[in-house]
């Protein structure tokens, strides 16, 4: 039985659904674009797979929705979790102990060879090593076509560096000098050129 | 090194998605309408675009529910079938019902048409005298 948290009784499936039913053509648009913006480093293909992912966690009990908490919001960030779940269960799959990895000596080849057809987990670990690479090799490079398509504008560039330190927007005010307006106008800029860059991905 | 450089790097990529999502979030409606039409995005199409594939989720959703709710109500059905007595049964309760009349000759009952009551008509009389609590079901018991 479901507890009653801080935000009140979860509510029931119906009541979630009855919810979906009254999103706004607006409310669905923006819902659209939140998950585009997360589709990065996860396997779902366009917005409409997490969003359904997402709802189906919800009707199959999940995921809940505390019936004090707006619905829209609850709903993203369970998409939220759902996307940072997914990378990171990719990471986790793709982290191997170091004794798996195949020595760097010719000879061993065949030793390797016999390691991996007698076992299956380490078979299953040098695709995954395979995989993280790849995973990797298009992280790096999709960070390097942001930070190409930025290179001329300092104040995103100031905007992207808090992000990587984890810093707050009035600290990145503060060190850069830049004001509220001019901060917030160049993230908008770093918001809408990644989209741009990644159209293919995160339109619904 | 190269490895924790690499990982710094999806690290950032993840943090990039998260905190530009989020900022999705605070856009005014007013800003996410301009957005939408410099981007040639159609909202109402979009929006039905996800709608129906969620309305679609809970289409099948509420039939499975449904189906289950059948199942469940079927079976329980299916348990509270009265299945008629077996004969031996039958027999130990009338056999239980006469001796019970011979027992208390204040009773009686009335024989239709003076004729030989059936089986059923003493099942009938045995539901009775249950509920008169002058006979127990243990009465009719088969060892």
């Amino acid at each position: 039985m479901a507890s009653t948290g801080r935000y009140g009784p979860p509510a029931t499936a119906e009541h979630i659904c009855v919810a979906i039913q009254g999103l706004t053509d607006l409310e669905w648009s923006r819902i659209g674009k939140f998950a585009g913006e997360h589709l990065w480093g996860t396997d779902f293909q366009s917005p409409d797979a997490l969003i359904n992912e997402t709802v189906s966690r919800f009707l199959a009990g999940d995921r809940s929705w505390p019936a004090g908490v707006a619905f829209l919001p609850c709903l993203c960030n369970a998409m939220k979790s759902v996307a940072n779940g997914e990378r990171g269960l990719i990471r986790h799959n793709y982290e191997i102990p170091a004794s798996d990895l195949a020595s760097p000596d010719g000879e061993s080849d065949n030793s390797s060879n016999n390691s991996i057809t007698s076992d299956a987990s380490k078979v299953d670990s040098a695709e995954s090593c395979v995989l993280r690479e790849e995973r990797r090799q298009a992280a790096a490079a999709d960070l390097e076509r942001i930070e190409n398509f930025f290179k001329n504008d300092d104040e995103v560039k100031w905007v992207f560096m808090g992000i990587e330190d984890g810093l707050l927007a009035a600290d990145v005010q503060s060190i850069s000098g830049m004001s509220k307006t001019t901060y917030e106008t160049a993230r908008t800029r770093l918001r809408r050129g990644r989209a741009r860059l990644f159209r293919a991905r995160s339109t619904p | 090194m190269k490895k924790s450089k690499e990982d710094r790097t999806i690290q950032l990529m993840s943090a990039l998605s998260v905190a530009m999502a989020d900022d999705v979030l605070l856009l005014s409606e007013e800003a996410l309408c301009q957005e939408l039409r410099e981007d040639k995005i159609d909202l109402a199409h979009t929006a039905a675009q996800l709608r129906n594939h969620a309305l679609e989720q809970i289409g099948e959703f509420r039939r499975k529910r449904l189906q289950d709710a059948s199942h469940a109500l079927g079976s329980r059905i299916d348990r509270a079938k009265v299945v008629p007595p077996e004969t031996a049964i039958v027999h130990q309760r009338i056999s239980a019902m006469k001796a019970l009349f011979v027992a208390k000759p204040g009773l009686s009952m009335a024989f239709r048409e003076g004729r030989t009551q059936t089986d059923s008509d003493w099942m009938s009389v045995w539901d009775d005298l249950l509920e008169l609590g002058l006979v127990r079901e243990d009465d009719a018991a088969v060892d």
